[in-house]
């Protein structure tokens, strides 16, 4: 039987008067990867943010490994540390070298002594190859190199499981590929990803299934196949034909 | 009278300025950064201790807060201990490590405030408590942030060290004033003193500026001017 990582249930997130996140449900298994798809402002991000409680939702439930981590009891920064995070702006450590990056959530939370943190950041970094620029701060790297660097990061930490926000998104075009590149090797070795991204091909390649999120709540979801070629319901279709519009203009013109 | 005779007179009192300085900066230092920590990252009392604590040492003269702590405070003191007398250099210290901390915890919360969200939320995504954020995520790049309006505040503090004259802690105004009524030779001293505060605030400057070069990291501060 597979082992769930994650299963969340009727989360919802409301700011004011406006409901982000009108009831959620779905769950993950161990080694799987999940794409999350859908317009701006639909909530995927702050969907994601919740998950370990960077934003704390208002209603629902949210199991982690068979514990609810909504539960005020719970230990959050242990959980957190078990749950990697990949930010759209990359969010690395400015003052820090990629290496310390990678080393500074092993010493500083996992307490490992600096010899074998080194030795586990240096895997990390050359899990994306990296291991080269291991020595440059982060103002010294392009932003494909920064983001593959907060991928190394997740990594270190040994997480049950990777959350992406929108992992390519401020990347300038010829970037986004070595970032995807990454993430397909990690989705087939079976690391469990939840990914929110508008990169339909890496959705295609990798994903277990895809959810198409839509005014705050899970609006289709199916295997790649079904969700990207046979969408059932219209707003998915329209949302999709502007995707591929975007990808294929000037290709018939 | 010789003009040697001044610089060596005036010149006991470097030392002094010096310490007053020091203690200044390093005092304020350590009860500024608790208040801009308290400041920027709680709510409720501490916040409004913090606020009450700016507001009250920026608005008020220094001179004014040493003569309280120099004069006033030893009366005080003196109606549960009659034998108590004060030592006024430690007077002056304690006064300018209390005003310095008003005016260091706002540049520190400047640079706290000049650091962008998404470096604590990777810190928080990743498991650290808000002291671990503080310490080795913000301060490491609010200090770099920072060093020019520091380097300011001792320049400050050294000038102001002169208000210790006023509770006749022998540092250089003291030592010259005595000096000048001894030899009537206003014109000389007063340059001298002059001249002496100027050297100490270029040294400081030059010192700071090594440190800052040192300290360097690419994206977290500039060094160079860009294109303006």
């Amino acid at each position: 039987m597979p082992e769930e990582v994650l299963k969340v249930i009727n989360l919802k997130k409301r700011y004011g008067k406006n409901e982000v996140i009108r009831g959620v449900s779905f769950s993950i298994n161990r080694g799987e990867t999940k794409v999350v798809i859908g317009p701006s402002g639909a909530g995927k991000s702050t969907m994601l943010r919740c998950l370990n409680r960077l934003v704390e939702p208002d209603g629902g439930k949210i199991y982690f490994n068979g514990i609810d981590i909504t539960s005020k009891d719970v230990d959050i920064r242990e959980i957190r540390s078990k749950i990697g995070f990949v930010f759209q702006h990359f969010n690395l450590f400015k003052h820090l070298t990629a290496l310390d990056n990678v080393k500074i959530g092993l010493k500083v939370v996992k307490k490992i002594d600096d010899r074998e943190a080194t030795e586990r950041a240096y895997q990390a970094l050359k899990a994306v190859k990296l291991e080269n620029e291991a020595d440059k701060y982060p103002a010294q790297l392009s932003g494909g190199q920064q983001q593959r660097v907060a991928i190394a990061r997740a990594l270190a930490m040994d997480p049950e499981i990777i959350l992406f926000d929108e992992p390519t998104s401020a990347l300038d075009p010829q970037l986004v590929g070595e970032v995807l590149d990454v993430m397909k090797n990690l989705a087939k070795k079976h690391v469990t990803m939840l990914v929110v991204t508008h990169e339909i091909g890496f959705a295609l390649s990798v994903a277990d299934e895809v959810l198409f999120f839509y005014n705050g709540v899970i609006w289709e979801k199916g295997t790649p196949k079904e969700i990207i070629y046979n969408p059932k319901k219209k707003e998915t279709k329209e949302f999709l034909g502007r995707i591929f519009e975007l990808y294929s203009r000037g290709e018939n013109s | 009278m010789s003009l040697e005779f001044i610089v060596s007179q005036i010149s006991q009192g470097i030392v002094v300025t010096l310490e007053l300085t020091a203690l200044g900066m390093l005092g304020g230092f350590l009860l500024g950064f608790p208040l801009a920590v308290a400041r920027t990252y709680s709510k409720g009392f501490f916040r409004w201790l913090s606020v009450g604590y700016i507001e009250l040492i920026r608005g008020t003269p220094m001179l004014l807060q040493l003569y309280i702590i120099g004069f006033g405070l030893p009366l005080l003191i003196r109606e549960y201990f009659p034998s108590f007398v004060m030592n006024v250099f430690w007077a002056a210290a304690i006064g300018m490590m209390i005003n310095s901390a008003a005016y260091q915890a706002e540049y520190i919360r400047g640079a706290f405030n000049a650091i962008e969200s998404g470096q604590s939320e990777a810190g928080i995504a990743m498991g650290m408590s808000k002291w671990q954020i503080i310490t080795k995520i913000i301060f490491p790049q609010a200090f770099r942030i920072m060093l020019p309006s520091w380097t300011n505040e001792i320049i400050y503090l050294l000038k102001y060290s002169s208000l210790a004259m006023l509770l006749a802690v022998p540092e250089i105004m003291y030592q010259a004033k005595v000096v000048a009524a001894a030899t009537f030779m206003y014109a000389e001293v007063w340059l001298v003193v002059a001249l002496i505060y100027l050297t100490f605030a270029l040294i400081i400057t030059q010192v700071m500026r090594v440190v800052e070069k040192k300290i360097y990291i690419p994206g977290v501060t500039m060094i160079k001017r860009g294109a303006l």
